[in-house]
């Protein structure tokens, strides 16, 4: 009865008002910046109604003049202003709440704005400022060292991860983190976007951050945000930088003697081994090329010591650093236009870059354009709708650098490749030098490889276009609750065309080969005359829609509820042709389609019958499709307590899987507990601490596996035109999704006024029913099978400390600790593998899983010194010295094996100081990474003989009794016993530590504030040099980790200005 | 306004769940993937000539190139055996106790593919039903598996498994028999009578579904089979059933090449591969090209000139089976006409697969008329040709031999023959030299039988090893 009185009387209450009500329009800004404040919720006070502000920050209500306006806004006060005051006040303006800095922070999932200070889950934001202060072409770089958890691999331990995000939780599945751009998973290539265009960056890190995204985030989610225009009157940005490096240094690669060559191709032609060269009574013999000093020994002129002494003065890297490599320069030029108009906001921007890169004859520019604008029809309904355009072009020429002549026997010490005059020498590591000179007689096709003319004569031309389309449609159904559709299409249009010119060897070279000469010296071209063309084009597809619900509610300003659900639709079509055609030049755009691919015909240089090549001709189409449903709600007390949720259910078109196996549920729970708003709490010494925890389950798909027996169906066989299919996979009826199970618990803390703040994070990760390819019973009819066979753990600790040290109206100084350990071992790994130890050591970087290691881990040949009577390389095994070569290398079992660790880093971080000195900024940051190995090379005999190459520890070979003492470089043996070879070169004095600390790189700026223009704002000049070299290292070696024998990166400098009007 | 635009959204919404939810998931990763179900799938999966018959560039195969390396039809120059021969290679041409280095061993790898691949087919056919349209079809592809996987299977136990000798062929190990395409299937060896039993039961069941010709020479026909039957008997020295499946082979067709024809000034004179080849009745190649660089290549190798004399001068294949190369004799004969071996079967084969069995039954002017036919077809037309003849059986069935020997270089035939022969006491010892030092293959030596992969032992430790 009581309630029925009440209703009536409120009835009759919100009739009276509302019989008085007027409209009321204004619009809510930022205390300091004047920027107008999106989503700041408005509620009535008596009338208890809710609205949000727009992007504009503007807001229109129905009240009456008695009643007053609460106004919030996360990380803001809340202020609490009269209705009837509405009238006078131009704005109303929020002030920061300035309490701490962890609390104003808005995390953006991609999904959903959460307030920071009720997140359970694991975040790392990197802003605006923080993404600028380092320079590069590409948005990645940019992340690198200034988030904690967030990895790049560099050295060679980049030939297993390029980066990962608290290190790796599945063994063939992609490691690769998710990388979200505006709301939706971005497939295209990350280099056409411009970093210009970003935001903020939040890099999700476990489940409950992370599970959202479900089946592809089990290795974390990098979110990226690109800018809107939110600023009230319009305003111009330009920002233009040019970065310089200087030549790579070649020396940096060990290489061995001219002098030392010439000696060891006499012994080898002593020794016999050119000796069918030297009779030359076989074609083959004729013709494959052999060292040009051999062919001077062979011809064995009047003046041979002197020409062997001469070539003995060349040093072949001289011509290369001279004219293969040169300083790179690259550009980056941006303006962008933003701004707000009565219920349009919109942002414009475009980009150029441009970059010359070291080897020459490569460059590499980009135009971006953005467009973004948001819409609002009225206080319901808002629609956005933005595009990004990217057109990028990478050339290279035929510029082979330090490597010329790999394909075949690789660049002898003592050639020549260019003269005095810098004209390209020839150079001849396919054919001999006498066979090229007669073969023909003059009637081919010049025959000879120019290396340095080939730079020019060959290209590598490919071409991007990407076009991102981004529509959506907001509509506030009544308080607090919205829903949202958004809608993005992608194409991207990829070309790519190596063209060999009339001139090219290449072309030159198939021409001749192929060539039949008649008795009268006329002759039959087999092979199109002309240059040749193998053009790749793919264009990638995708739609990706999305429907969302959203709540978000608060009562009495103490319990405070935050969900969404929806359902999302993901396809993405990868299409693709490739051809090739010989008699293509480029100056009348033609080719000769009319090659005869068919006959066996002979060829000039060697015996055999060949098929002209007929290089990639294909027609490709790949299709994933995802439907996901998901829901995530998080309630909160009394800023105290959160506690939250979440769930997904992903489907894929998984290949050869029953629909019941296509899809997998994924979810999350977590809680956090804010400790200092507990009334208890003394916040004096510590303002802000809080605790949170989650669990949940992320999920990983591999589309290399099958079910069923997968097989790639093909037009013909090598000899008939009836249809083929070759198997690809063998069946595997037990195939399932990857689950990775993730636990994190973090405390974040800050004291007063944030002096030091920080988070310092644990967790788990226990990856299940992996997918691995694992080495299978070759009897069985396939080498390699993927299974669901194998599980993992990953632990580590995740932390960041920040400190101002001080902070005076002058001058700022703040600290900045970045520290991760994260730690992977296998745990279950159920297929046989081969127990062979060589299997481990062969390549570092493949994945060899063993239980109870790291999943790339340093394995080798415990050292026993060098034998003292042959100079012979000896190993340890069960206290014994062994030089079996055979049954060492075939049958010592990895138990006798030295492990050494992981090759990937298990413990780095980064030291940033940031100083302010009036308008001046500057800034170091220094990383470190510690606790894993790395091989170095030595010189191999074996190689020795095959190559012309050849490493500079030749030197250091044993050579007579007592050299053991000073060396561990075996002796050099003709013939080669590759056994021993591999033995020296597996074996642990060739692993070192690879821990280093290194300067990163510094930023310097200078503000300049015009006072009296109108229009210009600010002008920031800056300089930025990275890549400042290793500051220690580990090893005794003297080797960077990072440059472990190849070329020596130098330092860059990159000069530029940013001009806000 | 409102209204009209929560109408569009409701539309926007309900249009992302219109499409057909089991149609999205359903479509292919990848286009040109396909789960076999058909029959047109499996007649794909035969016709992988790469795979099945070793044809092509990356070429596979079910035929072994370790017994021809192991041969005496070869030798090389200390030169490229050191410069061109890797130390497995060079391990096998020495006849080495221990041949393996690690490196992957192929000759079992590729026919046991074949036989993955047979099987493939084989349980993929238990779920399509054979119907009165459809059985022509469906048997020349049962057919065409049970041919490749007992065709591997003989290739495989012809390195493998010892020799075939009928009083121990029921302990000596056989090769392990895959007879299922699964994954999970239990690797192990038997005795090797039942290797055998298995190979003439799929080869005997093969016959009867298969057309007597095919449509192309890289798939097996009922000619194949009978043939592979005949040769798979004189293996096992059961001349009796050898010489019933010879001449069903010979009776579909017995045309020989008129050597006279052929271009014997071609670098390999036998153009066009040997699935055009007249005589070959089963277009195969010896395993190698280009994966393995195997010593007996006809580019690398050389032939011992007392082989090479053992034609006589109006001989035609003097001139096309051999050139020089440095002054030396080299093979050029390949039926692929390639430096590349041909490792199938062809009329001539089964033509001397008769004679001996005749021989051996001494009906010594049958064998005699088989061996003068095949003869003149290779004889120069210009030099009158003289039928051989004899009445002694020993003689006969050395003439046989004699020819075969001539006829059947380089065919991947050699290896089973020395293992048949010295069983039978003929005695005859293999010798190589290289860089100074001798290196001897005994009569009946367990080196004649290859030792299994190492990891195919460390998958199945209790695996039993052949002995060397």
């Amino acid at each position: 009865m009581k309630s029925i009185i009440s209703f009536i009387t409120l009835f009759a209450a919100v009739n009276l008002l509302f019989a008085q009500s007027a409209n009321y329009k204004s619009t809510v800004i930022d205390a300091n910046t004047k920027e107008p404040l999106g989503n700041a919720t408005v509620h009535l006070k008596i009338g208890n109604t809710t609205v949000m502000t727009d992007t504009n920050g503007s807001f229109e209500i129905t009240a009456n003049p008695s009643d007053s306006l609460i106004f919030t806004s996360i990380g803001y006060q809340t202020s609490i202003i009269a209705v009837k005051q509405l009238d006078e006040m131009k704005f109303i303006t929020l002030k920061r709440e300035t309490k701490d800095i962890a609390a104003i922070d808005v995390i953006s999932t991609g999904y959903q704005q959460l307030p920071k200070n009720r997140a359970t889950g694991s975040f790392q934001q990197v802003n605006n400022e923080l993404f600028n202060r380092s320079v590069s072409t590409n948005v990645l770089d940019r992340l690198e060292n200034v988030v904690s958890g967030l990895m790049f691999n560099r050295g060679d331990a980049s030939n297993t991860d390029a980066f990962l995000i608290r290190g790796r939780s599945t063994i063939t599945a992609d490691a690769q983190p998710l990388i979200v751009l505006d709301d939706f998973p971005y497939d295209g290539d990350l280099q056409n976007i411009n970093p210009n265009t970003i935001e903020s960056v939040t890099v999700l890190r476990d489940a409950a951050s992370a599970s959202i995204w479900g089946a592809r985030a089990a290795n974390g989610v990098i979110v990226i945000t690109t800018k809107r225009g939110k600023n009230l009157h319009p305003k111009v940005q330009l920002s233009t930088n040019v970065t310089f490096r200087g030549k790579p240094d070649l020396s940096n690669v060990s290489v061995m003697t001219s002098a030392d060559r010439i000696e060891w191709e006499k012994n080898l032609y002593q020794s016999g081994y050119y000796q069918s060269a030297e009779a030359g009574n076989t074609l083959s013999s004729r013709t494959v090329a052999i060292p040009e000093a051999v062919e001077l020994m062979i011809a064995n002129p009047a003046d041979l010591q002197e020409r062997l002494d001469k070539l003995a003065g060349q040093n072949v890297y001289d011509d290369i650093s001279k004219y293969f490599y040169r300083s790179s320069v690259n550009q980056q030029h941006n303006i962008s236009v933003s701004g707000n108009a009565s219920n349009l906001s919109y942002m414009f921007s475009t980009g150029y870059d441009k970059n010359l890169e070291s080897l020459v004859g490569t460059s590499y520019d980009r135009i971006s354009l953005r467009s973004s604008n948001q819409y609002r029809f009225n206080e319901r309904l808002k629609a956005e709708a933005s595009i990004l355009y990217t057109q990028s072009r990478q050339i290279s020429g035929g510029n082979d650098g330090m490597n010329i002549g790999s394909f075949n026997n690789g660049v002898s010490p003592y050639a020549r490749v260019v003269d005095d005059n810098g004209n390209g020498l020839p150079y001849y590591h396919i054919h001999r030098k006498p066979f090229l000179d007669t073969v023909g007689n003059g009637s081919l096709q010049d025959w000879l490889y120019r290396p340095y003319d080939e730079i020019k004569l060959r290209s590598n031309t490919d071409k991007v276009r990407d076009m991102l389309l981004n529509t959506g449609l907001q509509y506030t159904f009544w308080d607090g609750l919205t829903a949202e559709i958004k809608y993005q299409y992608q194409n991207q249009l990829g070309n790519m065309r190596e063209v060999n010119s009339p001139d090219a060897y290449n072309s030159r070279y198939m021409i001749n080969r192929f060539s039949q000469i008649n008795a009268n010296g006329s002759v039959n071209y087999i092979v199109p005359t002309g240059g040749t063309i193998q053009s790749n084009s793919s264009e990638v597809q995708s739609h990706q829609g999305r429907a969302q619900l959203n709540y978000s509610k608060n009562w009495a300003l103490k319990h405070d509820v935050n969900a969404i659900a929806g359902y999302e639709i993901r396809s993405r079509v990868t299409t693709g042709e490739s051809y090739f055609r010989y008699g293509y030049d480029e100056e009348f755009a033609s080719v000769n389609p009319i090659v005869d691919l068919v006959t066996w015909y002979p060829m000039l240089d060697n015996d055999n019958t060949m098929q002209i090549p007929s290089g990639v001709n294909n027609v490709r189409k790949y299709t994933d499709n995802f439907l996901s449903y998901y829901f995530n709600g998080a309630y909160s007390y009394d800023n105290r307590y959160t506690i939250s949720a979440s769930l997904r259910k992903d489907e894929a078109n998984l290949f050869g899987v029953n629909a019941n196996m296509k899809g997998t549920p994924l979810w999350s729970i977590g809680g956090a507990w804010t400790v200092s708003n507990e009334p208890f709490f003394n916040q004096f010494f510590l303002p802000y601490l809080k605790i949170r925890t989650t669990y949940g389950v992320n999920g990983n798909i591999s589309r290399l596996a099958s079910a069923n027996t997968v097989t790639l169906r093909l037009a013909g066989g090598a000899t008939h035109g009836y249809p083929t299919q070759s198997i690809m996979s063998p069946p595997n009826k037990n195939l399932r999704w990857e689950k990775v199970k993730v636990f994190n618990i973090g405390l974040d803390f800050g004291t007063k006024n944030n002096r030091i703040s920080g988070t310092i994070e644990y967790y788990n990760k226990h990856a299940d029913d992996l997918l691995a390819q694992t080495p299978t019973d070759p009897t069985l009819g396939f080498s390699n099978v993927y299974a669901n066979i194998a599980s993992m753990i990953g632990k580590g600790l995740d932390a960041s400390l920040n400190s101002i040290n001080i902070k005076s109206s002058a001058f700022d100084w703040q600290t900045t600790f970045l520290y991760s350990y994260a730690k992977n071992e296998v745990t279950d790994y159920y297929m046989p593998v081969s127990n062979m130890g060589s299997t481990y050591l062969i390549d570092l970087s493949s994945i060899t899983p063993v239980i109870g290691n790291p999943l790339f881990s340093a394995y080798s040949y415990i050292w026993a010194g060098l034998n003292p009577q042959t100079g012979s390389p000896q190993i340890l095994v069960d206290g014994e010295v062994r030089e079996d070569y055979n049954s060492i290398y075939n049958t010592m079992p990895l138990e006798k094996l030295q492990y050494h660790g992981s090759i990937q880093p298990t413990h780095y971080g980064a030291l940033r100081n940031t100083f302010g000195y009036r308008n001046f900024g500057f800034s170091f940051n220094i990383s470190y990474k510690f606790g894993y190995y790395f091989r170095t090379a030595s010189v191999y005999n074996s190689g020795l003989v095959a190559s012309w190459t050849g490493h500079g520890d030749f030197s250091k070979r044993w050579q007579k009794k007592g050299d053991e003492l000073t060396t561990h470089v075996p002796s050099m043996l003709y013939p080669a016993e590759p056994l021993r070879d591999n033995v020296y070169r597996y074996s642990s004095l060739h692993i070192h530590r690879a821990d280093n600390i290194r300067l990163e790189d510094f930023n310097l700026y200078y503000d300049f504030i015009p006072k009296k223009s109108k229009s210009l704002e600010k002008i920031r000049v800056f300089m930025y040099m990275s890549d400042l070299g290793a500051l220690w290292y580990a090893n005794k070696a003297d080797i960077d980790p990072y440059y472990n024998n190849v070329p020596l990166q130098r330092r860059r400098i990159s000069l530029g200005a940013n001009i806000n009007f | 306004m409102t209204m009209k635009n929560l109408i569009y959204i409701t539309v926007l919404l309900l249009s992302f769940t219109d499409c057909k939810r089991s149609d999205f998931l359903d479509e292919k990763p990848n286009q040109s993937n396909v789960v076999p179900k058909t029959l047109g799938d499996f007649d794909a999966i035969l016709d992988r000539d790469i795979e099945m018959n070793a044809l092509g560039i990356t070429a596979r195969g079910p035929v072994p190139g370790l017994g021809e390396a192991g041969s005496d039809n070869y030798y090389l120059l200390d030169a490229d055996f050191n410069g061109r021969m890797s130390p497995q290679v060079q391990n096998y041409y020495t006849w080495a106790k221990d041949p393996y280095d690690g490196s992957g061993v192929n000759d079992w790898v590729f026919p046991y593919q074949v036989v993955f691949y047979a099987n493939t087919v084989l349980d993929g056919l238990g779920a399509v039903e054979r119907t009165d349209n459809n059985y022509t079809e469906f048997d020349r592809i049962r057919g065409s598996a049970l041919f490749a996987r007992a065709h591997a299977f003989y290739q495989l136990a012809q390195v493998f498994a010892p020799p075939y000798n009928e009083t121990s062929a029921f302990k000596d190990w056989g090769i392990p028999l895959r007879l299922t395409a699964e994954v999970e299937e239990k690797i192990s060896r038997g005795a090797l009578k039942q290797t055998y039993d298995r190979i003439i039961e799929d080869l005997k069941t093969a016959s009867d579904l298969l057309p007597e010709l095919p449509a192309i020479k890289t798939r097996p026909s009922k000619q194949a089979t009978y043939g592979l039957l005949a040769r798979v008997y004189q293996t096992m020295q059961k001349y009796d059933d050898s010489q019933k499946y010879a001449n069903l082979c010979l009776a579909i067709n017995d045309d020989l090449l008129d050597y006279n024809t052929v271009n014997s000034a071609l670098s390999y004179p036998f153009r066009g591969g040997s699935q055009n080849h007249k005589e070959v009745i089963f277009a195969c190649k010896i395993v190698g090209d280009p994966l393995l660089s195997y010593p007996f290549r006809a580019n690398i190798a050389f032939v011992p000139s007392d082989l090479y004399n053992l034609y006589l001068n109006g001989d035609l294949r003097k001139k096309v089976f051999f050139g020089t190369r440095s002054g030396l004799i080299s093979y050029k004969g390949s039926y692929d006409g390639v430096a590349h071996s041909f490792g199938g079967i062809a009329i001539d084969e089964i033509y001397l697969i008769r004679a001996e069995n005749n021989a051996r039954e001494k009906k010594l002017d049958d064998a005699l008329t088989d061996i003068n036919t095949l003869l003149k077809s290779r004889w120069d037309k210009n030099i009158p040709f003289e039928p051989l003849s004899s009445n002694d059986e020993e003689e006969v069935l050395n003439i046989v031999l004699n020819e075969r020997r001539k006829e059947l270089i380089f065919r991947g035939l050699r290896w089973t023959d020395l293992r048949r022969l010295n069983l039978e006491g003929r005695n005859i010892t293999l010798h190589r030299t290289v860089n100074g030092q001798e290196y001897t293959l005994l009569p009946n030596d367990p080196k004649y039988t290859y030792p299994t992969p190492n990891e195919v032992i460390s998958f199945n430790p209790e695996m039993p090893q052949n002995n060397r």
